[in-house]
């Protein structure tokens, strides 16, 4: 193929792009294409070279080049002029209304990697939009749409929210921000760090303490209390509790974990719901009689009557030693695929946690309850009766994931584990919010019978 | 399925080959999407998923041209089938031409660049571009067809450096 053919197949293919070929042309076209193995390959060169243009465009939105006002008749020039004006106006405002595309970043690689229940693809390759990505171990490295360079730290859980903005709600990163993405906002549970241009690391825990090291570059650290914004330079580091920032230090060698005071080592005691006269039971509306596990305990609140349940747990406190100085406790659960329903329905589950005031109460037998004789029972699945339980805390189950570890920690929790007169602790757990549409998830967690997950279970010292 | 997501561009530029518009591959990429979905139990994972899916994408393709392209003119089945045996084969190369296309498009003129910038936001439509910059659009389009054909220029001869 010459260069002459060359050119003459680009115009057709660009015409063809603009559905502007006449019928000849179009025959010429497809003559080409069907009779030269070299026009075809230069076909699909051009495709390439489209999505690849489509990309770039969508990346780095540039103005659109200058409007030419050149016009034959000078007394129309002003109205033409203030025709360009308005219509490259209407062009930024289109750009902003196409936005970004919905892709934030991309995976890059991974190495090691052991993922959680993820709301977003995780091979290297896939683009990745809005959501969470939680990894258990490992590395994975992403790259943001506006180019900045994150490595994630398992265990850790990171949000995606924007090409230049992620929150990071637990374990630790380490970022490279080339002069193209500065501006990058790495947001933690208490602190938003704004990124000038840098290498840096940040760890956080859930609470909101934190450790920001810049290795190269500037930093700003903001805190949610309010204080004055910090700036962390080259070989500096600060640490963040959830009250305020403290003062700047030289970068050591070996960057600290977040000081914690709550950490799976800090405990003394767990109890579980299979200990002595632990329980774990769910109870269904009546009407539900299909769709139920041995292993799962089953919860679920939806608009359509006869599907609800509600998750009863009791906890033996007899086991827990001097149960008047807990200081910190922590209850855990471990979610399963009930297999029931579909996890895309709905919106993210809010697990209400209440427990039992009426002691009375506490010696229930699963299976001899039923929907309207359980404890502190309310007709709504998503409610209990709160003049006999009182509301300890609540977890949220983002929108998709059916697996993965859920705790609370609350100071109404371990005043009950202090406070309850019988030493029966009996939890129940509601799907607060509501599904509306119909064949909505039912969540598993895993009861006392699960062959490999731990039973729901209470840490405390 | 995130399989799918690390595939949409193969999958792009295999309809592209066989629709030529963008605004069409993306309308049946859609579709096929949301058809694959709906049958992805039938896909046996560890096999070839884009041939999985480029079967699925062919046959939207060509419901796509008889039932909803607005345009008359499409390619025949002769030739729809020939690109689609093709283009499978020639999308290995299609990682590294988007490679090379970054640099090809840095080394393009300011101007240029956001000419085919422009070009690409707004929906294809080259008259409306050219109403709004002023210029006949028989200019623009003759400018944006010079434009990619020195890109796709470029990017093969990059591929042919890398190569020998």
């Amino acid at each position: 193929m010459n260069s002459d053919q060359k050119k003459r197949l680009s115009a057709l293919f660009t015409a063809h792009a603009a559905d502007s070929l006449t019928p000849e042309e179009h025959a010429e076209l497809q003559t080409h294409l069907r009779n030269d193995a070299e026009a075809r390959r230069w076909w699909f060169v051009h495709q390439d070279v489209e999505i690849g243009l489509r990309a770039q465009a969508t990346a780095k939105p540039l103005a659109e080049p200058k409007a030419r006002v050149a016009l034959p008749w000078p007394s129309l020039r002003p109205i033409a002029a203030a025709a360009a004006v308005i219509a490259i106006a209407g062009l930024v405002v289109f750009g902003m209304w196409k936005g970004p595309t919905p892709e934030m970043a991309v995976m890059i690689e991974t190495q090691g990697a052991r993922w959680e229940s993820s709301t977003l693809p995780t091979e290297p390759g896939s683009m990745l939009g809005s959501g969470r990505l939680r990894l258990a171990e490992g590395l994975a490295r992403l790259r943001f749409a506006r180019g900045a360079d994150v490595t994630l730290e398992g265990p850790a859980e990171l949000e995606l929210i924007g090409a230049q903005v992620c929150r990071l709600h637990r374990g630790s990163l380490v970022a490279h921000v080339p002069e193209q993405a500065r501006g990058f906002s790495v947001l933690t549970p208490r602190a938003t760090l704004i990124d000038h241009g840098t290498d840096f690391g940040i760890s956080t825990d859930e609470a909101g303490h934190a450790n920001v090291q810049v290795m190269q570059g500037e930093v700003e650290l903001r805190h949610a209390s309010g204080a004055p914004p910090m700036r962390l330079v080259t070989r500096e580091m600060a640490a963040i509790t959830p009250e305020k920032l403290l003062p700047a230090m030289p970068l050591e060698g070996e960057p600290r974990k977040p000081s914690t005071p709550v950490e799976g080592s800090a405990f003394t005691t767990e109890i579980s719901t299979r200990m002595s006269r632990g329980a774990a039971a769910y109870v269904s509306e009546p009407r539900t009689e299909r769709n139920q596990s041995s292993t799962l305990l089953l919860l679920k609140h939806c608009a359509e009557s006869g599907y609800g349940r509600k998750v009863l747990l009791r906890f033996d406190l007899a086991e827990l030693p001097e149960a008047t100085s807990i200081s910190q406790a922590k209850l855990t659960f471990s979610l399963a695929p009930s297999g029931y329903g579909y996890a895309s329905h709905g919106d993210d589950a809010r697990i209400g946690v209440y427990a039992l005031t009426d002691d009375a109460a506490d010696l229930w037998n699963a299976s001899a309850m039923s929907w309207d004789s359980q404890p502190a029972f309310d007709p709504s699945a998503g409610r209990v009766d709160e003049s006999k339980a009182l509301r300890v805390g609540e977890f949220i189950v983002p929108r998709g994931v059916q697996t993965g570890h859920f705790s609370i920690s609350s100071s109404q929790l371990i005043e009950r584990l202090k406070a309850d007169p019988n030493r029966l602790l009996t939890l129940i757990l509601v799907r607060e919010n509501r599904i509306e549409q119909g064949g909505g998830l039912v969540l598993g967690i895993a009861g006392n019978q699960h062959p490999t997950l731990p039973p729901p279970t209470l840490r405390v010292r | 399925m995130g399989l799918l997501t690390a595939s949409h561009d193969k999958l792009l530029g295999y309809l592209l080959s066989l629709l030529g518009r963008w605004h069409d591959a993306q309308d049946v990429l859609q579709r096929a999407s949301v058809l694959m979905w709906q049958k992805y139990g039938s896909f046996e994972s560890g096999t070839d998923f884009m041939a999985w899916a480029s079967t699925i994408c062919f046959y939207e393709a060509k419901t796509f041209q008889r039932t909803v392209s607005r345009s008359p003119l499409h390619f025949d089945d002769d030739l729809l089938a020939l690109l689609s045996e093709e283009r499978a084969e020639d999308l290995k190369h299609q990682e590294r031409r988007m490679d090379a296309l970054e640099v090809c498009f840095d080394a393009l003129r300011d101007d240029d660049r956001r000419l085919l910038k422009a070009s690409c936001a707004g929906h294809g439509d080259i008259a409306a571009l050219a109403a709004r910059m002023g210029r006949a659009p028989r200019t623009l389009y003759n400018k944006l067809a010079i434009l990619r054909r020195l890109l796709a220029d470029c990017v093969v001869s990059r591929l042919q450096e890398q190569t020998s």
